[in-house]
């Protein structure tokens, strides 16, 4: 679109989603470095959007559980936080929640909402074992406390998330050491 | 990423932007030439998912332009959109998709017969090739087709506003970084220059000047689809909603694991 006129007229759907993402995502520094404060503040955020908060992170995770589950409204309204973080919250909204996460995290380019979308992907897991006593990942024990032990140390990572991280963290531990 | 407010870059109107729905509400009963002028924007907007729509249907290029002029003539300034139009009732697209295929009943039934317009009062279209519809297009419904070259256009004059803005503003740098790094390599399905690569090309020490400068123009380009997206709601609570829907559109269904 430099030298000459161009239209994205012809372009393949992918490509017309990947440049409407362009104007329509939340621009983060690129591949420049991000300050644990400013993650922090950014995860913060995340937890705390509900479906209606225009987060295109939280936007498109809702988009995806739309399609997989058919809910118009699938975390009700609720801050994507408290959904994580709420025993009562069913096992089959963590899973979907972990599946939708977890292809989102492989197909973002930004490193800031890939670490994200990582995170929640791990929540829900966290949830899952904490909560319902389930693992829903092939991941073994063991490698999933090891992956919850590298989340916990992360500077940026929410107060809320360390506590659920570490219970799950300590059942992983457990049942490792009965296998 | 919550509380950024990018609207005001890159725009500096003062009065109160117009919408699709307000510009119909503006026209004025016989008074062709002002309405003429006012629906320039809806013209601009429109006419080629129109025209795509019609050309997705079977029609030929020709009979393709002359169902758009006379959809424009007898719909859009005939004020029939303006008595259809409810924006409680769903998008303004939506309304133009409605209309047309109202239109294109009369005429198949030949309650509206294709009068010659009268060659002053042609509304002068972007020249059409007659070539054929794109692939993508083809293998899309025909409503799809309308929303896909909506989107389309809107896409165009999104990244056109915001590349004359940056070479407006002593950024002409910024876009060509934004273009060499994001656009292109989008476009071509290609893997981008490396920051260094481009720090080389352009001159510039810093790869993290670099990705600053990109970001720049996203933060552009975020301000300018709100305010195109503004322009086809009743509101500011549905320019969300409708970006949420035009991405569910393009996004085609992913395979979970």
């Amino acid at each position: 679109m430099t030298a000459e006129k161009r239209s994205t007229f012809g372009l393949s759907l992918n490509q017309m989603a990947d440049l409407f993402a362009m104007g329509s995502e939340d621009p983060d520094p690129g591949d420049a470095e991000v300050s644990d404060e400013t993650l922090a503040t950014l995860l913060s955020e995340q937890l705390a959007c509900t479906d209606s908060d225009g987060s295109l992170l939280l936007d498109t995770l809702i988009m995806m559980m739309d399609r997989t589950d058919g809910r118009c409204d699938p975390l009700a309204n609720r801050p994507l936080g408290k959904v994580l973080l709420d025993p009562a919250s069913g096992i089959d909204l963590l899973r979907t929640i972990k599946d939708c996460s977890k292809t989102l995290s492989c197909t973002l380019e930004s490193r800031t909402e890939t670490a994200l979308a990582r995170t929640v992907y791990f929540a829900a897991l966290a949830g899952a074992l904490v909560h319902h006593d389930t693992k829903i990942t092939q991941l073994s024990h063991q490698a999933l406390g090891e992956s919850l032990a590298l989340l916990i140390e992360k500077k940026w990572m929410a107060p809320e998330l360390v506590t659920l991280f570490s219970k799950a963290q300590r059942i992983c531990e457990d049942q490792s050491n009965d296998a | 990423m919550k509380g950024n407010d990018y609207t005001r870059i890159g725009g500096s109107q003062q009065r109160f932007p117009s919408t699709h729905w307000t510009v119909i509400q503006d026209m004025r009963p016989g008074d062709d030439d002002a309405n003429g002028r006012v629906i320039g924007d809806l013209l601009r907007d429109y006419w080629k998912p129109v025209y795509c729509y019609l050309r997705r249907r079977g029609h030929k290029n020709e009979e393709a332009k002359d169902l758009t002029q006379g959809f424009f003539q007898e719909v859009v300034l005939g004020r029939e959109l303006i008595q259809r139009a409810d924006p409680a009732r769903g998008r303004f697209r939506t309304l133009v998709l409605t209309a047309l295929n109202n239109y294109l009943a009369n005429v198949h039934r030949g309650q509206t017969a294709q009068k010659r317009i009268p060659r002053h009062k042609l509304i002068p279209l972007e020249t059409t090739d007659g070539s054929e519809l794109p692939q993508v297009v083809r293998d899309i419904t025909c409503e799809d087709s309308f929303h896909y070259a909506w989107i389309s256009e809107l896409l165009d004059r999104m990244l056109e506003e915001v590349e004359a803005d940056c070479r407006r503003n002593d950024m002409a740098t910024h876009w060509d970084l934004f273009h060499d790094r994001v656009l292109q390599p989008t476009i071509d399905g290609a893997a981008p220059p490396s920051l260094a690569v481009l720090c080389t090309r352009y001159g510039i020490e810093e790869a993290t000047k670099v990705s600053n400068m990109i970001f720049a123009v996203k933060r552009r380009l975020r301000g300018a689809l709100k305010r195109h997206v503004r322009q086809s709601v009743a509101s500011d609570e549905e320019i969300g909603e409708e970006m949420r829907e035009l991405m569910q559109f393009l996004t085609p269904k992913r395979a979970m694991s």
